[in-house]
């Protein structure tokens, strides 16, 4: 009952093909990022779309099926929860980012 | 458990007295737009619910067009046992922004360490910080809330 109080879900399509990485461990993580697309109409009346980049992070079997499966343009609905990290970046600054961890995969878009 | 003890949201302020004593014909006009806002579907592709406790008083922030900005931190707990069987909390926080009517509401009602449940969206935006560095940030929009716990005397 964990996932209730910290739960995300999003519907979108992927921006490029996956980044896995193997570990030491032999343990896999993938990382791919989703565009949801928002669509309303502004106070002109005309159609907007609003477009916003999710950071998703995935494990083990879910990152083995993120590699064998997913590619540029698949669209997926994902199930998961926030998490933040901090990580030094090239120039040697200090940054935060939230990033979603992926806790089930959905590919949509398949006859 | 702790559902319904207090049923907030942009919805029920439109169907209450409020919407009648609003003051002019714009705010009439404002609320109705939010409350069309909440009816349609894009909620689905962009969806987080949080359950926690607020770190801090609510910041909050008036601007120009008579719309109510407030700030908040809550705290989610994740309890497990780890390989050696200790308890371990890991606590996430979590920046969540809320808009009027939400935000009216909030300040009203929330205080430092109240419980709450809230639904929303996740969106980000960048800003300049004092030393010119770029920086990233993801927030999570409320949409809806449910305050938790004991109810407010």
């Amino acid at each position: 009952m964990q996932s209730i109080k910290n739960k995300v879900t999003l519907i979108g399509n992927l921006g490029k093909a996956p980044e896995v990485k193997t570990l030491d461990t032999n343990r896999k993580v993938a990382r791919i990022s989703v565009a949801s697309n928002e669509v309303y109409k502004n106070a002109k009346g005309e159609k907007v779309i609003h477009t916003t980049w999710h950071n998703i992070v995935m494990w083990g079997k879910l990152a083995e099926l993120a590699e064998s499966s997913l590619n540029k343009g698949t669209e997926i609905a994902i199930d998961g929860k926030l998490i933040n990290r901090n990580y030094t970046d090239k120039n040697g600054i200090e940054r935060f980012t939230t990033e979603i961890q992926a806790n089930g995969l959905l590919i949509l878009g398949q006859a | 458990m702790f559902i319904n003890r207090l049923r907030l949201s942009p919805r029920l302020y439109f169907a209450s007295s409020n919407f009648d004593s609003a003051k002019s014909e714009t705010d009439k006009q404002i609320i109705s737009k939010q409350f069309k806002k909440t009816k349609n579907m894009n909620s689905i592709k962009n969806k987080v619910t949080l359950i926690g406790n607020i770190g801090n008083a609510p910041d909050i922030k008036s601007l120009d067009n008579n719309k109510k900005l407030v700030r908040v931190s809550i705290a989610t707990n994740e309890v497990y046992k780890n390989q050696k069987g200790e308890r371990v909390t890991d606590t996430t926080w979590h920046n969540v922004i809320m808009w009027s009517p939400l935000a009216e509401i909030a300040e009203k009602l929330l205080k430092k360490g109240s419980e709450v449940a809230i639904e929303g969206k996740l969106i980000n935006r960048n800003y300049t910080d004092k030393e010119g560095v770029k920086r990233y940030i993801t927030e999570i929009q409320a949409s809806e809330m449910v305050l938790l716990g004991k109810a407010p005397q």
